[in-house]
């Protein structure tokens, strides 16, 4: 019998991808479309990356030419698809994260996130793919995950 | 106002009698949410094509953001 809820597939979103959406469209402004229409996937990310994006509003509207408003309502579409994370919830994996990651620690956070919740990271960092493949999906493979059944 | 047939899977009817729920209702309330939907996405689309930004800029601000976000744990 089929359930009445859906259970969402758990992905770490890496700020790359979020912030190329925004900046340059493509594959991955495609992933917060589909899943904005499809809910197919439960994106999450530490709590600090929605102050920093808050932070960075105004220099994402230089950058992109948009109007701060424009800006503001294009991060909201996606961050309105992100569950934001406290602390508290994966610091227990921060040094497992780093002791992997070692030189790439400003991958951390997201790769202790994802220890702490047994799922992948979304990123299109090739660096990080080569240190963790088997903690990666790429925004190409999730697009292709979409389509499959 | 125009009026629209779809067929409804028998399973799904008997749900929806089973809470009490007027089937018409819960279609019109679908089609109005999905449209709402493919609105939002519309307008994100119309917006981010006007971006100018470039590949360096991408990366540039991606690399910002990462790092005061790490920067934001170290002083935890």
């Amino acid at each position: 019998m089929e359930t009445p809820f859906k259970a969402l597939m758990l992905l770490v979103i890496d700020p790359n991808v979020v912030i190329s959406a925004v900046l340059s469209g493509g594959l991955n402004a495609e992933i917060f479309e589909t899943n904005f229409k499809e809910e197919k996937y439960d994106f999450i990310a530490p709590e600090f990356f929605n102050i920093e994006l808050g932070n960075h509003t105004l220099k994402i509207a230089n950058r992109t030419r948009l109007s701060f408003d424009e800006a503001r309502r294009v991060l909201e579409f996606i961050v309105r698809q992100i569950r934001f994370i406290p602390l508290k919830d994966y610091e227990t994996r921060l040094d497992e994260a780093r002791q992997v990651l070692k030189s790439h620690e400003k991958d951390v956070p997201y790769l202790a996130l994802a220890l702490a919740f047994g799922c992948k990271i979304l990123s299109g960092d090739r660096v990080l793919k080569k240190i963790v493949p088997d903690k990666i999906i790429t925004p190409r493979e999730l697009l292709d995950m979409f389509q499959s059944p | 106002m125009t009026k629209i047939i779809i067929d409804v899977p028998e399973e799904l009817e008997r749900r929806a009698r089973l809470l009490k729920v007027e089937l018409s209702i819960l279609a019109a309330k679908a089609l109005k949410d999905q449209v709402r939907k493919l609105e939002e996405i519309v307008e994100f689309r119309r917006i981010i094509a006007k971006s100018r930004a470039t590949d360096s800029d991408v990366e540039e601000l991606s690399n910002e953001v990462k790092d005061a976000v790490w920067r934001r744990h170290l002083k935890h």
